[in-house]
């Protein structure tokens, strides 16, 4: 990956925000810049996938009878899948849905459900590793228990064998008709759970040795509160590491979803999800091969981007490199 | 220290246990009726009910849970009269589904993910260091920027595509590589060998990366310390530098990741093994949770629970006796 | 049976069509010696426990090398292969005039593995288990004819039975004083009950099950067949070497070819058909007992190298969806739901005319039970692909004929269950398209295959709708309207007794159970389908085909037509 210019350091040594320096550092990363660039495009076209596929007259749900083979396992008609110019990226072995419409639809379930995780679980985990780190103590031996236990659990085990049996439940107490809304709750809720444990552990030992140094003794002894020395004086000490956190847990809870509807547990058919889609592909790999690589190469695209992008920001945010470079 | 080390053990029991108490009123709270899915002929509420009696499921939750744990040390009993059995301790319950103690599953299942765990953890570790270190070597050159996007790119491939992939195209279309099986390495090694190179190569993509990541700034960070300098003001040779000051310091840190890299690969690395038809833990947790095959998945989840907790308990036993400073903590 | 396995590939037989084209010669000399391989996904045989096996391919398989039962079919292509020959008796039963008393005479020189003899009290031993609760999924014939006083409710199987509940089950099934002769009472007159008896329910068990009693035997039978058990690991492998103490002449049909057979569990689906057609690894001696992957079929049947060594055939199977009666009380949607729907569309997704079946027209098959079909009339205007026009007449008549149905059917719609699976949820996208156009709305509840039949099979649990499939336990559809209409018959998933002509419906069957004339009884249940497909009690699906493919060195492979799937007796390897 190419490495950070240099930056031109004569000319605002005064006062420059750790935002300010970090971004100023990756903007110069030609790279991540790129890789920027495509994750913003893909989550454009996953939030405007309604407009756009009002538009071009595409429904995810709609079947094409004529564009597959009712005498042949209903496969698509044609080379490489059925793709034409009325679907750009063929019809689905089937039913005849068209790809690029559920491959849009679905990229917005899937990246809403990895940016919703990843916000939750940084948050919580920001919160609890202040609090654990600056009280010390009997909080922190609590929630260092607490943590202890969450990182012992077996993470993909416990969603697996929890997902679809809850989820069922979900539905029944939310009184919800389609499944999915609590399937996709549930991930997010589970997900968070055992996702906030490890960046709660990172934050409360940076706190404990940011809380000894000077500035922060000083604004104690000034006799600041509690909610001021953690908001004013901590929190923006601890935001780059939360960023790189995100950066890179961001493709992590992407791909953790798409496993799970791909091993048959999280979101499930009709509604699209990437996982989904490739789940039903798997079947038919051999004949229509275009189905399969389609969202597997579109989701390796995103993931590839995003942890790009992840590694631009922690070479940017974190001071240490700079001495390496 | 050894006050240390017995301290650090009864937690980890603790914990362990703790775990398992979670696991259990986790499971038994989840609303399925194991009473009925083991219900075939005559499938009458009556004949469900007799079943919830002989599945043990129509006691209270704390008294199953204390018959689960007098199983883990002395054993438990099942079904009536004559037709009764025990499974011997440590019994973590009795599958009716597949008509076998979990134990013995555990162990039938146990040693197909020790071999995946162990190569492909063996290959990513070995590998990323080397890595890691080449392109520390070349620092900016093109073998450091080659192994830079190779890593990204492989942190990036999800494990269930790269299998997924390799199964169709590798193994299906064009034939390259024999069909997914298992082998005892001790009976067919040749075959062994054979099927498992595909699954250990795919399970130690991601992890590779990390490792080279890691090592590459280990080997740069430490290669800037004084000593390192010294030494080679000293005029010691580049390859001594290396392997004697500038990696040492970082093997423990390695050593450690590594630990707890396997113990987590021992709980079964459920994607490859479901892909790759492996029959270890991880092939057996999918399908108990597909046949809702509670006992089952109750005993995989805490096994894989424990080897986490052990493997944590023997590295910091490790570093209590490589820095007694950990001791006082 | 009831499709345990749902999704698996299901057992296929011949088609009464194909019967002259098929016959597949191999004489007996050749195939003997060296090793039959199967090849299975599955991690075990579902049960190999006589009294608790229910699945057609797991029956054929322990009928054929493990497990003797009193009366058997002849192993055979086609027709026959539905013929029954005695086993451990010496004749196929002998009724008593009222047909409530069958005895049976047991043969010389049958034993077990470890050579002590099979006498009557082996057999009654054997029925008895099936009481048990300890032992679940076997069929539940000998609770539901032997006329145990008081029933399954009295007698509790063998294990627990105090003396004076024993009393009552040896009060039906009757030992002679020599152990050669047994004696079954029937609560009803049976005309058929010696076809009840091929199953293996009434075979024999040792009185100390070997030492691996109730749940333990299942893995380790004792068997009374040509082979035995070496070895049995769930997830790896189950070996069989021939059992010493069998003799060919105490068995009537048992060819035992090979010297060794055995299963490889836990195999990869699409590496078994690697194996098979490029006859690499096992691949040369094995045949799979999954049937061939969907995403292979085109492949193996256009291959010219695979002729001799695939078939596609159809099975014992009717795959249809039960309407409930109890939620879907308004018969104009019923068949409106049956009228909409694009049943074309969805034979497509199961592969077509080719690999997935027939269109069906109630629940008898002609293929397996010809005496018993005729062809259902009322509905040569249902279009395969949907006849709309017709469905919206039907929902036009619904609106003023019961208007809180329909009401109920457009706007909060009806749910139809469905086992789940890749096909099951695109088939459902099909039909809920294809319903929406006159207005249906329907939702899904996509149930885990293992629990499946539990949902639907209660009441309070099951939707509208539900997918079933059904085959016959034996040639005769009194194993089909029975179970399927009849409640407490074991399959009611229709809940009929919900309908208003229930009552006359249950003594038309009645009187075809009593009927001993097996012409005029066909008859009667031809009629009775037809009384079922115009009350839409069911909405038919396919009758279904199979496809297996095998290695180039197996000879002897057919299908063998009770069980839908491959008649083992005769599989043997290329000498």
């Amino acid at each position: 990956m190419a490495r950070t210019k240099k930056v031109d350091t004569t000319q605002a040594v005064a006062g420059r925000s750790p935002w300010r320096l970090g971004w100023d550092r990756f903007r110069f990363n030609r790279v991540a810049m790129v890789s920027l660039g495509i994750s913003i495009f893909f989550f454009l076209v996953a939030y405007l996938s309604s407009p756009i596929l009002a538009i071009l007259n595409l429904d995810p749900y709609a079947m094409d009878r004529s564009a597959i083979d009712l005498d042949n396992f209903n496969n698509p008609i044609g080379p490489w899948g059925g793709i034409s110019t009325v679907h750009w990226l063929g019809v689905e072995p089937g039913v005849g849905r068209d790809v690029f419409a559920r491959l849009i639809i679905g990229a917005r379930t899937s990246i809403t459900i990895a940016t919703v995780t990843s916000v939750l679980s940084i948050s919580i985990g920001m919160v609890i590793g202040l609090i654990a780190g600056y009280f010390k103590g009997r909080v922190d031996e609590a929630i260092g228990r607490i943590i202890d236990l969450l990182l012992a659990f077996p993470t993909f085990f416990m969603l697996i064998a929890i997902a679809r049996p809850m989820a069922e439940r979900l539905q029944v107490a939310l009184g919800v008709d389609d499944k999915n809304i609590a399937t996709i709750i549930l991930l997010v809720v589970l997900l968070t759970i055992f996702g906030w444990a490890g960046l709660a552990r990172l934050i409360r030992s940076d706190v404990l040795s940011l809380r000894e140094r000077e500035f922060v003794l000083a604004a104690e002894s000034l006799g600041a509160s509690h909610g001021r020395i953690i908001f004013k004086e901590l929190l923006p000490s601890l935001w780059p590491k939360a960023i790189i956190f995100l950066s890179l847990s961001l493709p992590g809870f992407l791909t953790t979803e798409a496993a799970l509807s791909f091993l048959g547990i999280g979101i499930q058919e009709p509604m699209p999800s990437w996982g989904v889609m490739l789940e039903m592909a798997v079947a038919k790999a051999y004949t229509v091969p275009t189905y399969f690589l389609i969202p597997a190469t579109t989701l390796i695209i995103l993931v590839t981007a995003l942890n790009l992008v992840g590694t631009g920001v922690s070479d940017a945010f974190d001071p240490k490199l700079e001495r390496n470079q | 220290m050894g006050i240390y080390i017995f301290r650090r053990t009864l937690y980890a029991i603790a914990l362990l246990f703790v775990i398992s108490l979670v696991v259990f009123v986790l499971f038994s709270a989840l609303p399925f009726d194991p009473a009925s899915l083991t219900c075939g002929k005559n499938c009458t509420t009556e004949v469900i009910e007799a079943n919830r009696i002989r599945l043990g499921y129509d006691l209270p939750m704390w008294e199953q849970y204390v018959k689960f744990l007098q199983g883990i040390f002395i054993g438990r009993d099942y079904g009536h009269g004559v037709a009764s059995f025990t499974c011997p301790a440590p019994a973590l319950g009795y599958s009716f589904f597949r008509q076998e103690c979990v134990t013995s599953l555990l162990i039938t299942a146990l040693p197909p993910t020790i071999w995946l765990a162990i190569g492909s953890v063996t290959l990513w570790v070995g590998t990323g260091i080397l890595l890691g270190i080449w392109a520390a070597r070349r620092r900016g050159g093109a073998p450091d920027h080659i192994i830079n996007v190779l890593t990204v790119f492989a942190t990036s491939m999800p494990t269930f595509l790269t299998g997924q992939m390799a199964l169709t195209f590798l193994i299906g279309k064009f034939g390259w590589i024999p069909p997914p099986d298992y082998y005892e390495p001790y009976q067919n090694f040749p075959k062994f060998f054979s099927t498992m190179f595909l699954p250990w190569i795919v399970l130690a993509l991601p992890g590779l990366a990390i490792y080279a990541r890691l090592t590459r700034g280990f080997v740069l960070e430490t290669g800037s310390e004084d000593f390192v300098r010294t030494a080679r003001a000293k005029g010691l040779p580049e390859k001594t530098i290396l392997w004697r000051h500038t990696l040492r310091p970082a093997l423990s840190p390695l050593t450690t990741l590594a630990a707890l890299d396997l113990a987590f690969m021992l709980g079964g690395a459920v994607v490859t093994e479901k892909i790759f038809s492996i029959p270890g833990l991880g092939r057996l947790t999918i399908q108990s949770v597909i046949q809702y095959d509670l006992p089952v998945i109750v005993g995989t989840t805490i096994l894989a629970a424990a080897f986490i907790v052990v493997a944590n308990l023997i590295v910091d036993i490790l570093y209590s006796v490589i820095d007694p400073r950990v001791r006082l903590k | 049976m009831a499709r345990t396995k749902i999704g698996a590939k299901l057992s296929a037989v011949f088609a009464v069509s194909a019967l002259l084209i098929s016959a597949c010669g191999s004489s007996s000399a050749e195939g003997s010696g060296g090793t039959v391989t199967y090849l299975t996904h599955a991690e075990q045989i579902l049960h190999l426990d006589p009294q608790r096996n229910y699945t057609g391919q797991d029956l054929a398989f322990s009928v054929t090398y493990l497990t003797r039962s009193l009366v058997s079919y002849a192993p055979g292509a086609g027709a026959a292969g539905t013929e029954l020959v005695a086993d451990l008796a010496t004749d196929i039963g002998t009724p008593s005039e009222d047909l409530k008393t069958w005895t049976f005479t047991l043969r010389d020189g049958i034993t077990f593995e470890d050579g002590s003899p099979i006498t009557c009290a082996e057999v009654a031993y054997g029925v008895s288990r099936s009481y048990a609760d300890d032992l679940t999924d076997g069929p539940a014939f000998a609770e539901a004819f032997l006329d145990v006083e008081g029933g399954y409710a009295a007698y509790p199987g063998p294990y627990e039975a105090t003396a004076e509940q024993q009393a009552l089950f040896d009060a039906a099934v009757e030992c002679s004083e020599d152990g050669k002769t047994i004696t079954f009472h029937l609560n009803s007159p049976m005309a058929d009950f010696n076809y009840t008896t091929a199953l293996l329910t009434f075979s024999p068990v040792p009185l100390d099950e070997g030492g691996n009693v109730g749940e333990a035997y299942d893995k380790n039978i004792v068997s009374s067949g040509p082979y035995k058990i070496a070895s049995y690991t769930t997830g790896k492998s189950l070996n069989l070497v021939r059992n010493e103490n069998w003799s060919a002449d105490s068995d009537p049909f048992r060819k035992a070819l090979p010297d060794k057979v055995v299963v490889k569990f836990a195999q990869d689906e699409k590496g078994i058909d690697e194996y098979i057609i490029n006859g690499t690894g096992p691949g040369k001696t094995a045949l799979s007992l999954d049937g061939i992957y969907p995403d292979n079929l085109e492949a193996v049947f256009s291959s010219a190298d695979m002729e001799s060594r695939r078939l596609n055939d159809y099975d014992i199977y009717v795959t249809y969806t039960a309407v409930n009666v109890a939620k879907m009380t308004c018969l104009p949607i019923r068949q409106a739901v049956f009228y909409a729907t694009d049943r074309e569309a969805l034979r497509a997704l199961g592969g077509g005319s080719q690999f997935g079946g027939d269109f069906a027209d109630g629940v008898i098959k002609p293929a397996n039970l010809p005496t018993d079909y005729k062809p259902v009339t009322g509905y040569e205007d249902a279009d395969p692909a949907g006849n709309v026009v017709k469905a919206q007449e039907l929902m036009d008549q619904a609106k003023t004929e019961c208007p809180d149905e329909y009401t109920r059917v457009t706007t909060k719609g009806i749910t139809r269950d469905y086992a789940d699976g890749d096909v099951a949820r695109q088939g459902f996208a099909i039909t809920q398209e294809a319903l929406a156009k006159v207005g249906i709305k329907l939702n899904a509840n996509f149930i885990d295959p293992g629990s499946y039949y539990g949902v639907i099979l209660n009441p309070e649990t099951q939707g509208d709708l539900s997918a079933a499939g059904w085959g016959p336990d034996w040639l005769n559809a009194s194993t089909v309207i029975p179970p399927l209409f009849i409640d407490n018959g074991g399959f009611n998933v229709s809940q009929t007794k919900a309908d208003p002509d229930y009552a006359a419906f249950a003594a038309l069957v009645d009187e075809a159970k009593a009927n001993p004339d097996r012409a005029s009884q066909g008859a009667q249940w031809a009629a009775l389908n037809q009384y079922v497909m115009e009350k839409m009690w069911v909405l038919p699906g396919l009758f279904t085909k199979t496809q297996y493919h095998w290695g180039s060195d197996l000879t002897g492979v057919y299908l063998w037509q009770p069980y839908g799937c491959p008649g083992f007796n005769d599989i043997g390897v290329k000498n």
